[in-house]
Protein backbone atom coordinates (compact mmCIF):
# COMPACT_ATOMS: atom_id res chain seq x y z
CA UNK A 1 0.00 0.00 0.00
CA UNK A 2 1.67 3.97 -0.49
CA UNK A 3 1.83 5.66 2.72
CA UNK A 4 2.45 9.39 3.00
CA UNK A 5 5.34 10.29 4.70
CA UNK A 6 3.18 11.32 7.68
CA UNK A 7 1.43 7.72 7.64
CA UNK A 8 5.07 5.83 7.57
CA UNK A 9 6.29 8.21 10.55
CA UNK A 10 2.86 6.81 12.19
CA UNK A 11 3.80 3.02 11.52
CA UNK A 12 7.27 3.26 12.80
CA UNK A 13 6.18 4.50 16.57
CA UNK A 14 7.38 7.88 16.27
CA UNK A 15 3.78 9.44 17.19
CA UNK A 16 3.74 7.05 20.07
CA UNK A 17 2.24 3.40 20.60
CA UNK A 18 -1.24 4.19 20.39
CA UNK A 19 -0.64 5.48 17.05
CA UNK A 20 1.40 2.97 15.80
CA UNK A 21 -0.84 0.27 17.08
CA UNK A 22 -3.96 2.21 15.04
CA UNK A 23 -2.09 2.28 12.01
CA UNK A 24 -0.62 -1.23 12.17
CA UNK A 25 -4.43 -2.35 12.32
CA UNK A 26 -5.68 0.27 10.02
CA UNK A 27 -3.16 -0.19 7.43
CA UNK A 28 -3.19 -4.18 7.59
CA UNK A 29 -7.29 -3.92 7.07
CA UNK A 30 -6.58 -1.93 4.03
CA UNK A 31 -3.95 -4.16 2.95
CA UNK A 32 -6.18 -7.34 3.38
CA UNK A 33 -9.19 -5.42 1.45
CA UNK A 34 -7.19 -4.87 -1.59
CA UNK A 35 -6.75 -0.74 -1.01
CA UNK A 36 -4.22 1.30 -2.67
CA UNK A 37 -3.71 3.80 0.47
CA UNK A 38 -5.80 5.51 3.17
CA UNK A 39 -7.87 8.03 3.10
CA UNK A 40 -8.13 11.14 5.62
CA UNK A 41 -11.51 11.19 7.45
CA UNK A 42 -13.62 14.22 8.82
CA UNK A 43 -15.21 11.78 11.36
CA UNK A 44 -15.87 9.33 13.21
CA UNK A 45 -19.05 7.29 15.37
CA UNK A 46 -18.02 4.41 17.01
CA UNK A 47 -20.21 1.59 18.31
CA UNK A 48 -20.00 -0.98 20.92
CA UNK A 49 -20.19 1.24 23.48
CA UNK A 50 -23.11 -0.74 25.86
CA UNK A 51 -20.84 -2.69 28.69
CA UNK A 52 -23.70 -5.01 28.16
CA UNK A 53 -21.90 -5.80 24.87
CA UNK A 54 -18.54 -5.79 25.28
CA UNK A 55 -17.74 -6.82 28.68
CA UNK A 56 -14.69 -6.86 30.88
CA UNK A 57 -12.32 -7.64 27.64
CA UNK A 58 -13.56 -4.62 25.66
CA UNK A 59 -13.50 -2.25 28.63
CA UNK A 60 -9.74 -3.60 29.10
CA UNK A 61 -9.00 -3.31 25.48
CA UNK A 62 -10.07 0.50 26.11
CA UNK A 63 -8.71 0.93 29.25
CA UNK A 64 -5.33 -0.45 27.41
CA UNK A 65 -5.59 2.45 24.98
CA UNK A 66 -5.85 5.42 27.40
CA UNK A 67 -2.45 3.87 29.18
CA UNK A 68 -1.14 4.35 25.68
CA UNK A 69 -2.36 8.03 25.44
CA UNK A 70 -4.80 7.34 22.75
CA UNK A 71 -6.11 10.17 21.34
CA UNK A 72 -8.72 10.94 18.70
CA UNK A 73 -8.02 13.29 15.68
CA UNK A 74 -10.93 13.71 14.11
CA UNK A 75 -14.73 14.68 15.81
CA UNK A 76 -16.22 11.65 17.21
CA UNK A 77 -19.09 10.95 18.72
CA UNK A 78 -20.44 7.13 20.30
CA UNK A 79 -23.16 4.46 20.52
CA UNK A 80 -25.59 4.51 23.16
CA UNK A 81 -24.74 3.16 26.77
CA UNK A 82 -26.48 0.44 28.62
CA UNK A 83 -28.73 3.09 30.46
CA UNK A 84 -29.89 6.33 30.90
CA UNK A 85 -26.88 8.56 33.08
CA UNK A 86 -29.69 10.36 34.96
CA UNK A 87 -32.15 7.97 35.73
CA UNK A 88 -30.54 4.46 35.46
CA UNK A 89 -31.97 3.84 39.20
CA UNK A 90 -35.63 3.60 37.61
CA UNK A 91 -33.92 1.15 35.29
CA UNK A 92 -32.96 -1.12 38.14
CA UNK A 93 -29.66 -0.36 36.84
CA UNK A 94 -26.73 -2.52 39.62
CA UNK A 95 -24.03 -0.76 40.94
CA UNK A 96 -21.62 -3.30 39.25
CA UNK A 97 -22.69 -2.65 36.06
CA UNK A 98 -23.18 1.25 36.62
CA UNK A 99 -19.60 1.46 37.49
CA UNK A 100 -18.41 -0.89 34.84
CA UNK A 101 -20.35 1.01 31.95
CA UNK A 102 -18.98 4.66 33.37
CA UNK A 103 -15.52 3.48 32.67
CA UNK A 104 -16.29 2.38 29.60
CA UNK A 105 -17.24 6.37 28.78
CA UNK A 106 -14.72 7.74 30.87
CA UNK A 107 -11.82 5.86 28.80
CA UNK A 108 -13.92 7.27 25.65
CA UNK A 109 -14.22 11.31 26.67
CA UNK A 110 -10.66 10.46 27.73
CA UNK A 111 -9.27 9.72 24.45
CA UNK A 112 -11.81 12.79 23.39
CA UNK A 113 -14.83 11.54 22.38
CA UNK A 114 -17.70 13.81 22.73
CA UNK A 115 -20.14 12.20 25.41
CA UNK A 116 -23.07 12.37 22.90
CA UNK A 117 -24.86 8.70 23.37
CA UNK A 118 -26.94 8.36 20.55
CA UNK A 119 -27.14 6.19 17.32
CA UNK A 120 -27.91 8.44 15.26
CA UNK A 121 -25.16 11.27 14.70
CA UNK A 122 -26.60 12.16 11.42
CA UNK A 123 -28.67 14.42 13.53
CA UNK A 124 -26.60 15.24 16.53
CA UNK A 125 -23.76 16.37 14.23
CA UNK A 126 -23.69 17.84 10.90
CA UNK A 127 -22.02 15.83 8.23
CA UNK A 128 -21.75 16.92 4.19
CA UNK A 129 -22.13 15.36 1.01
CA UNK A 130 -18.38 13.89 -0.25
CA UNK A 131 -17.39 13.99 3.02
CA UNK A 132 -14.88 10.97 3.91
CA UNK A 133 -16.07 9.65 7.57
CA UNK A 134 -15.32 6.45 9.49
CA UNK A 135 -18.60 5.25 11.14
CA UNK A 136 -19.46 1.84 13.19
CA UNK A 137 -23.09 1.65 13.60
CA UNK A 138 -24.82 0.31 10.74
CA UNK A 139 -27.76 2.73 10.64
CA UNK A 140 -25.96 5.18 10.75
CA UNK A 141 -23.52 4.02 7.59
CA UNK A 142 -26.38 3.44 5.72
CA UNK A 143 -28.28 7.15 6.63
CA UNK A 144 -24.84 9.09 5.80
CA UNK A 145 -24.19 6.69 2.55
CA UNK A 146 -27.74 6.98 1.04
CA UNK A 147 -29.31 10.19 2.70
CA UNK A 148 -26.23 12.45 3.46
CA UNK A 149 -23.72 11.67 0.34
CA UNK A 150 -21.25 10.88 2.85
CA UNK A 151 -18.87 8.05 2.57
CA UNK A 152 -18.42 5.96 4.95
CA UNK A 153 -17.52 1.74 5.33
CA UNK A 154 -19.35 0.00 7.77
CA UNK A 155 -16.43 -0.39 9.99
CA UNK A 156 -16.35 -2.49 12.99
CA UNK A 157 -16.37 -1.03 16.19
CA UNK A 158 -12.77 -1.48 17.54
CA UNK A 159 -11.71 -0.28 13.74
CA UNK A 160 -13.73 2.80 14.26
CA UNK A 161 -11.55 3.62 17.10
CA UNK A 162 -8.13 3.08 15.54
CA UNK A 163 -9.33 5.12 12.78
CA UNK A 164 -10.57 8.00 14.49
CA UNK A 165 -6.51 8.22 16.38
CA UNK A 166 -4.91 8.33 13.43
CA UNK A 167 -7.91 10.26 11.33
CA UNK A 168 -7.94 7.79 8.27
CA UNK A 169 -9.21 4.68 6.88
CA UNK A 170 -8.68 2.07 4.06
CA UNK A 171 -9.64 3.94 0.74
CA UNK A 172 -12.00 1.06 -0.54
CA UNK A 173 -15.34 -0.53 -0.62
CA UNK A 174 -17.96 3.31 -0.30
CA UNK A 175 -15.34 5.30 0.11
CA UNK A 176 -14.88 4.88 -3.88
CA UNK A 177 -17.26 6.50 -6.44
CA UNK A 178 -17.36 3.57 -8.54
CA UNK A 179 -18.57 1.10 -5.60
CA UNK A 180 -21.09 3.72 -5.11
CA UNK A 181 -23.04 2.84 -8.37
CA UNK A 182 -26.11 0.64 -8.25
CA UNK A 183 -25.52 -3.48 -8.72
CA UNK A 184 -29.27 -4.12 -8.69
CA UNK A 185 -32.62 -3.17 -8.89
CA UNK A 186 -35.07 -3.30 -6.34
CA UNK A 187 -38.96 -3.04 -7.37
CA UNK A 188 -41.41 -3.48 -4.19
CA UNK A 189 -44.57 -5.33 -5.97
CA UNK A 190 -47.94 -3.70 -5.77
CA UNK A 191 -49.68 -3.74 -2.89
CA UNK A 192 -52.78 -2.47 -1.95
CA UNK A 193 -52.40 -2.15 1.66
CA UNK A 194 -49.97 0.36 3.29
CA UNK A 195 -46.71 -1.66 4.25
CA UNK A 196 -44.76 -0.90 6.82
CA UNK A 197 -41.45 0.59 5.73
CA UNK A 198 -39.44 -1.22 8.17
CA UNK A 199 -40.41 -4.41 6.87
CA UNK A 200 -39.87 -3.97 3.78
CA UNK A 201 -36.48 -2.70 4.42
CA UNK A 202 -36.03 -5.86 6.45
CA UNK A 203 -36.81 -7.91 3.44
CA UNK A 204 -35.01 -6.20 1.65
CA UNK A 205 -32.07 -6.87 3.01
CA UNK A 206 -32.38 -10.69 3.75
CA UNK A 207 -33.15 -10.83 -0.61
CA UNK A 208 -30.07 -8.63 -1.33
CA UNK A 209 -27.69 -9.30 1.00
CA UNK A 210 -25.15 -7.26 -0.05
CA UNK A 211 -23.68 -4.61 -2.35
CA UNK A 212 -25.47 -1.54 -3.29
CA UNK A 213 -29.29 -1.90 -4.24
CA UNK A 214 -31.38 0.74 -5.97
CA UNK A 215 -34.89 1.22 -5.38
CA UNK A 216 -37.29 3.02 -7.67
CA UNK A 217 -40.84 2.87 -6.66
CA UNK A 218 -41.26 3.03 -3.05
CA UNK A 219 -42.44 6.07 -1.55
CA UNK A 220 -41.92 7.73 1.97
CA UNK A 221 -43.78 9.81 3.68
CA UNK A 222 -40.95 11.36 5.30
CA UNK A 223 -37.31 10.75 6.44
CA UNK A 224 -38.30 9.25 9.79
CA UNK A 225 -39.55 6.38 7.14
CA UNK A 226 -36.28 6.18 5.91
CA UNK A 227 -34.48 5.91 9.31
CA UNK A 228 -37.16 2.74 10.27
CA UNK A 229 -36.36 1.54 6.75
CA UNK A 230 -32.36 1.74 6.11
CA UNK A 231 -32.52 0.56 9.94
CA UNK A 232 -34.08 -2.29 9.62
CA UNK A 233 -31.77 -3.11 5.92
CA UNK A 234 -28.82 -2.82 8.19
CA UNK A 235 -29.72 -5.68 10.59
CA UNK A 236 -30.61 -7.89 7.63
CA UNK A 237 -27.51 -7.55 5.44
CA UNK A 238 -24.10 -6.48 5.48
CA UNK A 239 -25.51 -3.90 2.70
CA UNK A 240 -24.18 0.03 3.46
CA UNK A 241 -25.71 1.87 0.63
CA UNK A 242 -29.05 2.30 -0.76
CA UNK A 243 -29.80 4.25 -3.89
CA UNK A 244 -33.23 5.53 -2.95
CA UNK A 245 -35.09 7.59 -6.09
CA UNK A 246 -35.49 11.47 -4.90
CA UNK A 247 -33.68 10.93 -1.67
CA UNK A 248 -30.24 9.88 -2.52
CA UNK A 249 -27.42 12.39 -3.95
CA UNK A 250 -25.30 9.84 -5.51
CA UNK A 251 -28.29 9.03 -8.00
CA UNK A 252 -27.94 12.66 -9.00
CA UNK A 253 -24.32 12.59 -9.65
CA UNK A 254 -23.73 9.09 -11.18
CA UNK A 255 -26.79 9.63 -13.22
CA UNK A 256 -25.42 9.71 -16.65
CA UNK A 257 -23.08 6.58 -15.21
CA UNK A 258 -26.04 4.59 -14.24
CA UNK A 259 -28.57 5.01 -17.20
CA UNK A 260 -26.06 2.70 -19.04
CA UNK A 261 -25.56 0.35 -16.35
CA UNK A 262 -28.41 -2.90 -17.11
CA UNK A 263 -29.04 -4.33 -13.95
CA UNK A 264 -30.46 -7.11 -12.40
CA UNK A 265 -34.09 -6.95 -11.08
CA UNK A 266 -35.04 -8.08 -7.89
CA UNK A 267 -38.52 -7.88 -6.79
CA UNK A 268 -40.02 -7.49 -3.56
CA UNK A 269 -43.39 -9.40 -3.27
CA UNK A 270 -46.11 -9.66 -0.54
CA UNK A 271 -44.55 -13.35 -0.08
CA UNK A 272 -41.29 -11.69 1.05
CA UNK A 273 -42.90 -9.27 3.67
CA UNK A 274 -44.91 -12.15 4.94
CA UNK A 275 -41.82 -13.81 5.33
CA UNK A 276 -39.89 -11.36 6.82
CA UNK A 277 -42.73 -10.69 9.51
CA UNK A 278 -42.31 -14.05 10.77
CA UNK A 279 -38.74 -13.61 11.43
CA UNK A 280 -38.91 -10.77 13.51
CA UNK A 281 -42.78 -10.38 14.85
CA UNK A 282 -45.80 -12.47 16.19
CA UNK A 283 -49.28 -11.46 16.75
CA UNK A 284 -49.28 -10.27 20.80
CA UNK A 285 -52.34 -9.03 22.37
CA UNK A 286 -51.36 -8.86 25.84
CA UNK A 287 -47.93 -6.85 25.86
CA UNK A 288 -46.07 -5.15 28.76
CA UNK A 289 -44.95 -1.98 27.38
CA UNK A 290 -44.88 -0.16 23.63
CA UNK A 291 -41.44 1.04 22.47
CA UNK A 292 -40.52 3.47 20.29
CA UNK A 293 -36.57 4.91 19.26
CA UNK A 294 -34.75 2.60 17.53
CA UNK A 295 -33.27 4.58 15.63
CA UNK A 296 -33.32 7.17 18.33
CA UNK A 297 -36.26 9.31 17.74
CA UNK A 298 -34.89 12.80 16.53
CA UNK A 299 -36.65 16.26 17.73
CA UNK A 300 -38.86 16.39 15.06
CA UNK A 301 -40.35 12.40 15.82
CA UNK A 302 -40.44 13.37 19.62
CA UNK A 303 -42.62 16.63 18.60
CA UNK A 304 -44.92 14.53 16.15
CA UNK A 305 -45.32 12.11 19.31
CA UNK A 306 -46.18 15.00 21.44
CA UNK A 307 -48.35 16.68 19.05
CA UNK A 308 -50.64 13.56 18.87
CA UNK A 309 -50.78 12.64 22.43
CA UNK A 310 -51.07 16.14 23.37
CA UNK A 311 -54.60 16.19 23.77
CA UNK A 312 -55.61 12.19 23.98
CA UNK A 313 -54.99 10.07 26.92
CA UNK A 314 -52.05 8.00 27.53
CA UNK A 315 -53.73 4.40 28.17
CA UNK A 316 -50.98 2.08 28.11
CA UNK A 317 -46.86 2.03 28.58
CA UNK A 318 -44.58 3.78 25.93
CA UNK A 319 -41.35 4.39 26.38
CA UNK A 320 -38.95 6.70 24.20
CA UNK A 321 -35.31 6.63 23.70
CA UNK A 322 -33.62 9.64 22.20
CA UNK A 323 -30.30 11.34 22.57
CA UNK A 324 -29.67 13.60 25.97
CA UNK A 325 -29.35 16.45 23.46
CA UNK A 326 -32.82 16.04 22.29
CA UNK A 327 -33.87 15.51 25.51
CA UNK A 328 -32.43 18.79 27.00
CA UNK A 329 -33.04 20.95 23.80
CA UNK A 330 -37.51 19.85 24.15
CA UNK A 331 -37.61 20.02 27.66
CA UNK A 332 -40.99 21.14 27.72
CA UNK A 333 -42.27 18.53 24.96
CA UNK A 334 -40.86 16.08 27.44
CA UNK A 335 -41.68 17.26 30.74
CA UNK A 336 -45.35 17.67 28.96
CA UNK A 337 -44.97 13.63 27.69
CA UNK A 338 -44.01 12.84 31.14
CA UNK A 339 -46.93 14.23 32.97
CA UNK A 340 -49.02 12.18 30.99
CA UNK A 341 -47.30 8.84 32.19
CA UNK A 342 -44.55 8.66 29.12
CA UNK A 343 -41.14 7.69 29.68
CA UNK A 344 -38.33 9.07 28.14
CA UNK A 345 -35.09 7.87 28.38
CA UNK A 346 -31.79 9.09 26.71
CA UNK A 347 -28.23 7.95 26.51
CA UNK A 348 -29.49 4.76 25.78
CA UNK A 349 -32.04 2.46 24.30
CA UNK A 350 -34.30 -0.28 23.99
CA UNK A 351 -31.54 -3.22 22.32
CA UNK A 352 -28.39 -2.26 24.16
CA UNK A 353 -30.01 -1.38 27.53
CA UNK A 354 -31.47 -4.47 29.85
CA UNK A 355 -35.23 -3.64 29.22
CA UNK A 356 -36.03 -6.91 31.39
CA UNK A 357 -35.03 -5.28 34.48
CA UNK A 358 -38.09 -2.87 33.56
CA UNK A 359 -40.38 -5.66 33.84
CA UNK A 360 -40.91 -5.54 29.95
CA UNK A 361 -40.80 -8.85 28.08
CA UNK A 362 -43.65 -8.85 25.59
CA UNK A 363 -43.49 -5.94 23.84
CA UNK A 364 -44.62 -3.79 20.44
CA UNK A 365 -42.45 -1.21 18.67
CA UNK A 366 -41.93 -0.02 14.96
CA UNK A 367 -38.56 -0.50 14.72
CA UNK A 368 -37.72 -4.23 12.20
CA UNK A 369 -34.13 -3.74 13.38
CA UNK A 370 -34.96 -3.63 17.14
CA UNK A 371 -37.59 -6.88 16.74
CA UNK A 372 -34.62 -8.46 15.20
CA UNK A 373 -32.02 -7.90 17.91
CA UNK A 374 -34.86 -8.55 21.08
CA UNK A 375 -35.86 -11.58 19.38
CA UNK A 376 -32.64 -12.59 19.36
CA UNK A 377 -32.11 -11.73 22.68
CA UNK A 378 -35.79 -13.83 23.66
CA UNK A 379 -38.49 -11.42 23.69
CA UNK A 380 -41.52 -11.70 22.62
CA UNK A 381 -41.77 -8.89 19.79
CA UNK A 382 -44.55 -7.56 17.82
CA UNK A 383 -43.94 -4.96 14.84
CA UNK A 384 -46.52 -2.27 13.88
CA UNK A 385 -46.34 0.75 12.56
CA UNK A 386 -46.21 4.21 14.80
CA UNK A 387 -49.49 5.62 13.65
CA UNK A 388 -51.02 1.98 14.67
CA UNK A 389 -49.11 2.24 18.24
CA UNK A 390 -50.20 5.45 18.78
CA UNK A 391 -53.99 4.94 18.45
CA UNK A 392 -53.65 2.04 20.35
CA UNK A 393 -51.63 3.84 23.29
CA UNK A 394 -54.38 6.33 23.39
CA UNK A 395 -57.14 3.94 23.29
CA UNK A 396 -58.46 4.86 20.53
CA UNK B 1 -1.28 -32.34 2.88
CA UNK B 2 0.21 -28.82 2.61
CA UNK B 3 -2.01 -26.25 1.89
CA UNK B 4 -0.31 -22.50 0.63
CA UNK B 5 -2.46 -19.71 2.20
CA UNK B 6 -2.02 -16.06 2.83
CA UNK B 7 -1.08 -14.65 6.82
CA UNK B 8 -3.24 -12.35 7.81
CA UNK B 9 -1.86 -12.71 11.51
CA UNK B 10 1.30 -14.60 12.20
CA UNK B 11 1.64 -17.35 14.53
CA UNK B 12 2.72 -21.25 14.43
CA UNK B 13 0.26 -23.48 16.17
CA UNK B 14 -1.11 -27.01 15.79
CA UNK B 15 -4.65 -28.18 16.70
CA UNK B 16 -7.52 -30.42 16.21
CA UNK B 17 -10.22 -29.04 13.37
CA UNK B 18 -13.42 -27.84 13.60
CA UNK B 19 -15.59 -27.08 10.34
CA UNK B 20 -18.19 -24.74 10.01
CA UNK B 21 -19.45 -24.44 6.43
CA UNK B 22 -22.02 -21.81 7.55
CA UNK B 23 -20.26 -17.79 8.03
CA UNK B 24 -19.90 -17.09 11.42
CA UNK B 25 -21.01 -14.06 13.90
CA UNK B 26 -19.43 -13.61 17.30
CA UNK B 27 -21.74 -11.51 18.48
CA UNK B 28 -25.06 -13.25 19.27
CA UNK B 29 -23.30 -16.50 17.55
CA UNK B 30 -21.01 -17.70 20.29
CA UNK B 31 -21.02 -17.75 24.12
CA UNK B 32 -18.14 -15.52 24.43
CA UNK B 33 -18.23 -17.47 28.29
CA UNK B 34 -18.03 -20.83 26.89
CA UNK B 35 -16.93 -20.79 23.09
CA UNK B 36 -19.86 -22.68 22.80
CA UNK B 37 -22.06 -21.52 19.19
CA UNK B 38 -25.50 -20.78 20.39
CA UNK B 39 -26.79 -19.13 17.46
CA UNK B 40 -30.11 -21.23 16.14
CA UNK B 41 -30.38 -23.50 13.08
CA UNK B 42 -26.27 -22.75 12.91
CA UNK B 43 -23.79 -25.89 11.57
CA UNK B 44 -22.36 -25.41 15.27
CA UNK B 45 -25.05 -24.60 17.33
CA UNK B 46 -24.09 -26.70 20.93
CA UNK B 47 -20.19 -27.29 19.80
CA UNK B 48 -17.73 -25.16 21.60
CA UNK B 49 -14.81 -23.46 19.20
CA UNK B 50 -12.43 -23.01 22.21
CA UNK B 51 -8.83 -24.58 21.21
CA UNK B 52 -9.83 -25.75 17.89
CA UNK B 53 -8.17 -24.74 14.17
CA UNK B 54 -11.32 -22.89 13.37
CA UNK B 55 -11.81 -23.16 9.50
CA UNK B 56 -15.40 -21.07 8.44
CA UNK B 57 -15.76 -19.18 5.08
CA UNK B 58 -16.23 -15.88 6.35
CA UNK B 59 -17.58 -13.35 9.34
CA UNK B 60 -21.13 -11.97 9.59
CA UNK B 61 -22.88 -9.65 11.51
CA UNK B 62 -22.43 -7.46 14.58
CA UNK B 63 -19.55 -5.44 14.53
CA UNK B 64 -19.37 -5.73 17.87
CA UNK B 65 -17.96 -9.42 17.07
CA UNK B 66 -14.42 -8.41 17.34
CA UNK B 67 -15.41 -7.67 21.31
CA UNK B 68 -16.46 -11.13 21.61
CA UNK B 69 -13.05 -12.53 20.45
CA UNK B 70 -11.54 -10.32 23.12
CA UNK B 71 -13.40 -11.98 25.50
CA UNK B 72 -13.34 -15.56 24.48
CA UNK B 73 -9.22 -15.12 24.48
CA UNK B 74 -9.76 -13.52 27.96
CA UNK B 75 -11.83 -16.51 29.10
CA UNK B 76 -9.65 -19.32 27.78
CA UNK B 77 -11.99 -20.27 25.64
CA UNK B 78 -10.89 -18.82 21.81
CA UNK B 79 -9.83 -21.30 18.92
CA UNK B 80 -6.30 -21.35 18.85
CA UNK B 81 -5.97 -20.21 15.38
CA UNK B 82 -8.73 -19.18 12.40
CA UNK B 83 -8.60 -20.44 8.96
CA UNK B 84 -10.97 -18.42 6.43
CA UNK B 85 -11.95 -18.37 2.65
CA UNK B 86 -11.68 -14.36 2.72
CA UNK B 87 -11.38 -12.74 6.38
CA UNK B 88 -12.84 -9.57 6.93
CA UNK B 89 -12.83 -6.46 9.35
CA UNK B 90 -14.54 -7.73 12.61
CA UNK B 91 -12.12 -10.97 12.75
CA UNK B 92 -9.25 -9.56 12.01
CA UNK B 93 -9.06 -6.77 14.45
CA UNK B 94 -10.17 -9.66 17.13
CA UNK B 95 -7.85 -11.58 15.84
CA UNK B 96 -4.90 -9.06 15.96
CA UNK B 97 -5.54 -8.00 19.09
CA UNK B 98 -5.83 -11.50 20.97
CA UNK B 99 -2.80 -12.76 18.41
CA UNK B 100 -4.54 -15.65 17.44
CA UNK B 101 -2.79 -16.67 14.17
CA UNK B 102 -5.37 -16.19 11.21
CA UNK B 103 -5.10 -17.39 7.55
CA UNK B 104 -7.08 -16.51 4.47
CA UNK B 105 -7.45 -17.58 1.11
CA UNK B 106 -6.38 -21.25 1.20
CA UNK B 107 -5.20 -22.51 -2.61
CA UNK B 108 -6.90 -25.74 -2.16
CA UNK B 109 -11.16 -26.09 -1.44
CA UNK B 110 -10.11 -26.49 2.37
CA UNK B 111 -13.59 -28.03 3.05
CA UNK B 112 -12.87 -30.75 0.40
CA UNK B 113 -9.33 -32.11 1.99
CA UNK B 114 -9.97 -31.17 6.02
CA UNK B 115 -12.34 -33.01 8.16
CA UNK B 116 -13.53 -32.50 11.71
CA UNK B 117 -10.69 -33.69 14.65
CA UNK B 118 -7.73 -34.00 12.11
CA UNK B 119 -4.46 -32.61 13.22
CA UNK B 120 -4.49 -29.41 11.79
CA UNK B 121 -0.70 -27.36 12.03
CA UNK B 122 -0.66 -23.38 11.02
CA UNK B 123 2.48 -22.18 9.75
CA UNK B 124 1.67 -18.03 9.59
CA UNK B 125 4.89 -16.54 8.67
CA UNK B 126 5.38 -12.73 7.31
CA UNK B 127 5.27 -13.47 3.78
CA UNK B 128 3.66 -17.17 4.07
CA UNK B 129 1.43 -19.03 5.26
CA UNK B 130 0.65 -23.21 5.26
CA UNK B 131 -1.57 -25.47 6.71
CA UNK B 132 -0.57 -29.24 7.32
CA UNK B 133 -3.69 -31.65 7.51
CA UNK B 134 -2.80 -35.33 9.05
CA UNK B 135 -5.40 -37.64 9.90
CA UNK B 136 -4.91 -40.07 12.79
CA UNK B 137 -4.51 -43.72 11.15
CA UNK B 138 -7.40 -45.71 12.62
CA UNK B 139 -9.56 -42.54 11.86
CA UNK B 140 -8.70 -43.37 8.31
CA UNK B 141 -10.26 -46.62 8.69
CA UNK B 142 -13.32 -45.17 10.28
Amino acid sequence: MFLTRIEEKMLSGNMGEAVQLAARIVVKIGDVLGAERLVTIEDAHISGISFKNIGDSGLEFLMMLVEKNAKFKVPTTINPAGFDFKKWSKMKIDSYFLEKQKRVIDCLVKMGAKPILSCTPYEVKRIKYGQHIAWSESNAVLYANSVIGARTNREGGPLAIFEAIIGRAPYTGLHLNENRLPNVLVQISDIKEKVSPALVGYALGMIVKKGVPYVKNFYFKDLNEVKLFLAAVGASSSIGLVLLEGISPDLLRNRRRIRKIKLNKVEITKDDLENAYSKISRELTNVDAFLLGCPHLSAEELEKIHGFLRKRNVEKRLILFTSRQVIEENSKIVEELENKGVEIYGDTCMVVSDIRKMGIKRLILDSAKAAYYLTAQGYEVSLLDREEILRIISGE
Amino acid sequence: MKIKARTIVEGQVEGKALISKDPISFYGGVDPETGIVREKGHSLEGVSIANKILIFPYGKGSTVGSYVILALAKNNVAPKAIINLESEPIIIIGCILTGIPLVDRPEKNIFDIVKDDDNVKVIARKDSAYILVSRDKFREKL
